[in-house]
């Protein structure tokens, strides 16, 4: 069954292309200071705004950086600030959900409205919460995004239990005499899980411009770390003069978000092929 | 003599999957003559419906396509029709009822509305014409009250009546032939017997011809006149609705029969036919019941066998081979 | 007489529904959609529970494997009451009734292999060994008549009727007294129809099974039971032994239901008479006789009080103030 997901999904062009992408930024996020010949926070004065050349195959900042060793270093933190966030948002997400389709009642009333409460923020808003109340830094970045996917994710595995709970499959688990506890980690959450995996992947490129959206106002990730917001919002100050530093974050931050975009709409494809035939 | 109004000639509609092409509908053959009802019986998977879709070209493309024969209606050839003319057909001379109602009908408007609309559309009648006509109509199928049935949403009727009034919508503009894909299929007995005695009733009141399309063998009894039997993509056997039933010829028609529970015989075992339907990426080589036919010998599983006729019926057996070969052709 | 193994006994099963229009504050309102029914099932007995859509036979068979709970009466097997048991009884109970589902496709989960579904009671009621699982699992599935090769097969990997047959194998796993069969043959072809229903009487010999089978298809229930109760909005209307049903049924509606099916026989004219109208919402069920709506003998009786099940005949009940 698997092998016919994967070859569901590499026999679409677009997923491939988004696929490689991330696949070279995460390269690029694993290997880090291998691939970097400067410190990213090495200050050099004596050359500013440098133009891509030789020695800086993307130029140098404000301060004589060097973007391209800036650029990699960020995407790690980008990347694994948006990993961590998401997925512990999606784990608590799905408890949540999980917890409020199988048992219903009360307890569903009680998530549900606690759902629907952080629904009503926007994300960014309630992202900026988080971050005011705990304070900046990666930790607490992390935080905010896992805060930022919670809702979508226990709303959406909700739904899926409650039908999954009547499936006849289930009912018959139940009629052998098996507990909750058995029917929810053998069948309920294995059948759900593709549909998490989809959500936390479409997820993941906002949480890099949510992340990236904080360090832009400079409430997330804190300078001089470089992270791609902030990047983008050092470069926007000399967006006149020179541009490059403002693209160079700006590309990166559109072809990650974008490419997850893409790969999470693959995923479903694959996973799923009845629901693109609709 | 009665007129042929419908003659459908080696039709061939093929699916094309990601995993291969399913030859849904292989070389199917068969005429509707007027005022008759015609039944095709088969098993899940066997393209009786999309028999039925093809003769009305609503074969949903892609994946489906009709890759050959010819459907004459009236001497005209449908597959040849440009989409305009086809529409003015569908609905209006031909036109189709389906096994859930409530999908097939719209639950925003009222059923009166509904069935004003194909009137309207089809035979440019005026909004007042259309709807004393459809009232009418909705006398016709038997429901008690029609002014204000006509001002009824789908939701408010039950299984029965939303059939009824589908069948209304598909007899408004009169049309020659009228195809039901398992109309009952989705209601109760009892409910399943008055659509059936309704549907018996119409066909002597306005001399429609009918297309049943159908899994149980009962209701083909009750109501058919001919049958043809389809098992995997073919017609395997066709022929008066009485000589089926009392003298069945081929191996899987004999089978169906007999593994039929009867109300009113008393049976220890039911015999079964053994193994399941082939799937259709996947044909056997030679006549596509052998593997599970127990009369099938050596020819039966190299060679397709053709339609034989045999006693003024037909079927594909090699079994009937002393008979002429017609390959398919009229039926 | 054989040993009873099962008793219902004034059954009642109501579902809280809100209805529409009752503003800000729904009016909560009942659907009955059990009634009180009482029946009894003997060991090694099929006995077949008849009714259109809606009349509650699925929900008689839920109450039976604790899938619900009743809201008044009580269901004693081998004379204890199932619903006031201790943890432990209660788990010797649910392996000794299981159920066998209607539709092939859904009561089989997706991601497990074969060999999973089948030994899944066996992994619930706590047997380790995964050598001594498998050779149970081996030999239900001779039993049932998939090979053993199919082992590690997912179910999508099958045809309806194989599915049906890994749906029976599970529900034999743990030895039974009583299986619950809800529709078992009714998504199913014809011709696979007849394989299911053979396996199943020849699995009620070897193993001594009792049978509740739930069905709206008279044929099909005709062929495998021994008594028929058959059911209309919630109530028995009629309780009979098999040849007494079918050879002399009493009650309209009984009479209605078999003239309603087409024989396949294009000899035989059925369909002569069909009842009319509808099956009355189970929300407001008629005074009276629930069926007296649509039946064409009703009289003023019929309307006010409603009618108890009365022995016509050893073994032969009904409920019809018509019937002297």
């Amino acid at each position: 069954m698997d092998s016919q997901v994967f070859k569901r999904f590499i026999k679409n062009k677009a997923t491939i292309g988004g696929s490689a992408i991330l696949f070279l930024f995460l390269a690029m996020a694993v290997l880090g200071p291998v691939l970097c010949a400067y410190d990213p926070n090495r200050i050099d004065l004596t050359s500013v705004y440098q133009p891509p050349s030789a020695e800086h195959i993307l130029g140098t900042d404000n301060l004589g950086r060097d973007t391209f060793s800036r650029l990699v270093i960020g995407a790690r933190i980008s990347l694994l600030v948006s990993f961590v966030g998401t997925i512990v948002g999606s784990f608590l997400g799905m408890i949540l959900g999980v917890t409020a389709g199988y048992f219903g009642g009360k307890i569903d009333s009680v998530i549900s409205r606690f759902v629907d409460l952080l629904l009503a923020f926007p994300g960014l808003l309630l992202a900026i919460v988080v971050v005011a109340i705990l304070g900046n830094g990666i930790p607490n970045t992390m935080a905010a995004i896992a805060f930022y996917s919670i809702p979508y994710i226990a709303r959406m595995v909700r739904g899926i239990v409650i039908t999954l709970k009547d499936s006849e499959y289930v009912q018959a688990c139940r009629v052998m005499g098996a507990s909750d506890s058995r029917i929810i980690i053998t069948h309920i959450i294995p059948n759900s899980m593709s549909q998490i995996i989809v959500n936390t992947t479409l997820n993941l490129g906002t949480a890099i411009l949510t992340a990236s959206s904080l360090s832009f106002l400079g409430l997330g990730v804190t300078p001089p770390n470089p992270e791609w917001g902030a990047m983008l919002s050092q470069g926007r100050e000399v967006i006149r003069y020179f541009p490059l530093a403002a693209i160079v974050p700006g590309v990166a931050i559109t072809l990650v978000v974008m490419s997850f975009s893409i790969v999470g709409d693959g995923l479903r494809d694959a996973l799923d092929p009845k629901l693109k035939n609709n | 003599m009665t007129k042929r109004i419908l003659n459908v000639e080696n039709l061939e509609t093929a699916f094309y999957t990601d995993e291969g092409i399913v030859r849904a509908v292989d070389n199917v053959s068969f005429h509707l003559d007027e005022g008759e009802t015609l039944a095709i019986v088969g098993e899940s998977g066997c393209g009786k419906t999309v028999t039925s879709l093809s003769v009305l070209r609503l074969i949903p493309f892609p994946p489906g396509k009709i890759t050959g024969g010819h459907i004459y209606y009236r001497g005209r050839d449908l597959l040849e029709l440009k989409e305009k003319e086809m529409r003015s057909i569908r609905g209006n001379e031909i036109s189709m009822i389906f096994q859930e109602p409530m999908t097939s009908l719209n639950p925003v408007f009222t059923v009166g509305r509904q069935i004003m609309e194909s009137l309207v559309f089809h035979q440019n009648m005026g909004k007042n014409d259309a709807r004393r006509r459809s009232i009418e109509m909705i006398k016709l199928v038997g429901i008690p009250t029609p002014e204000k049935c006509a001002d009824y949403y789908p939701h408010q009727l039950s299984g029965g009546m939303r059939q009824r009034i589908m069948i209304a919508m598909a007899l408004a503009c009169r049309p020659q032939i009228l195809i039901a894909d398992e109309p009952t299929t989705a209601l109760d007995v009892t409910v399943q017997a008055q659509i059936l005695r309704l549907m018996t009733d119409l066909k002597e009141k306005t001399d429609t011809s009918i297309i049943l399309i159908t899994h149980d063998l009962g209701i083909v009894a009750q109501i058919a006149e001919r049958v043809i039997v389809m098992y995997a993509g073919e017609v395997v056997e066709s022929a008066e609705v009485k000589s089926i039933f009392s003298d069945p010829l081929h191996p899987y028609t004999v089978g169906l029969l007999k593994s039929l529970p009867k109300i009113n015989e008393e049976q220890e075992k039911l015999y079964n036919i053994e193994g399941s339907v082939p799937s259709p990426k996947n044909y056997p080589k030679g006549c596509r019941f052998s593997p599970r036919c127990e009369r099938a010998f050596e020819k039966c599983m190299t060679k397709k066998p053709g339609l034989f006729a045999c006693n003024g019926r037909h079927v594909r057996c090699w079994l009937y081979e002393r008979g002429d070969e017609e390959g398919g052709g009229l039926l | 007489m054989r040993k009873i193994l099962l008793e219902v006994n004034d059954l009642k099963v109501y579902y809280p529904v809100k209805t529409k229009g009752g503003g800000l504050f729904p009016k909560k309102q009942h659907v009955k959609a059990v009634d009180g029914i009482s029946f009894a099932v003997s060991e090694g007995e099929t006995f077949g529970i008849v009714g259109e859509s809606g009349c509650g036979k699925s929900t008689a068979g839920k109450a039976i494997v604790k899938l619900l709970e009743p809201t008044e009466g009580c269901i004693r097997f081998e004379g204890r009451d199932i619903f006031k048991m201790p943890k432990k009884e209660e788990r010797d109970y649910k392996k000794k009734i299981q159920m066998v589902f209607q539709d092939p496709y859904s009561s089989l989960d997706p991601r497990f292999t074969v060999e999973r579904i089948i030994g899944e009671p066996l992994v619930v009621n706590g047997m380790t060994d995964r050598k001594e699982r498998r050779n149970i699992i081996l030999r239900l599935m001779e039993d049932v008549g998939i090979r053993p090769e199919f082992l590690n097969r997912y179910p999508h990997e099958f045809s309806g009727g194989q599915r049906q047959r890994i749906g029976v194998a599970r529900a034999l796993a743990l030895h039974p007294r009583l299986l619950v069969c809800d529709e078992p043959v009714s998504a199913l072809d014809v011709s696979i129809q007849a394989q299911i229903l053979n396996l199943m009487k020849d699995l009620q010999q070897k193993y001594n099974l009792a049978y509740i089978f739930i069905s709206h298809n008279l044929s099909v229930v005709k062929h495998l039971c021994d008594r028929v109760a058959v059911m209309y909005l919630g109530n028995i209307v009629e309780l009979a032994g098999k040849g007494r049903l079918f050879g002399n049924p009493r009650h309209p509606y009984t009479n209605a239901l078999l003239g309603a099916i087409p024989v396949p026989d294009p000899e035989i004219r059925s369909l002569k008479e069909p009842l009319e109208g509808d099956v009355p919402s189970p929300l407001n069920p008629p005074t009276g006789c629930c069926f007296h709506t649509r039946c064409k003998f009703a009289e003023k009786e019929c309307l006010e009080t409603k009618p108890l099940l009365r022995e016509i005949e050893p073994g032969h009940v009904v409920a019809c103030h018509m019937i002297k």
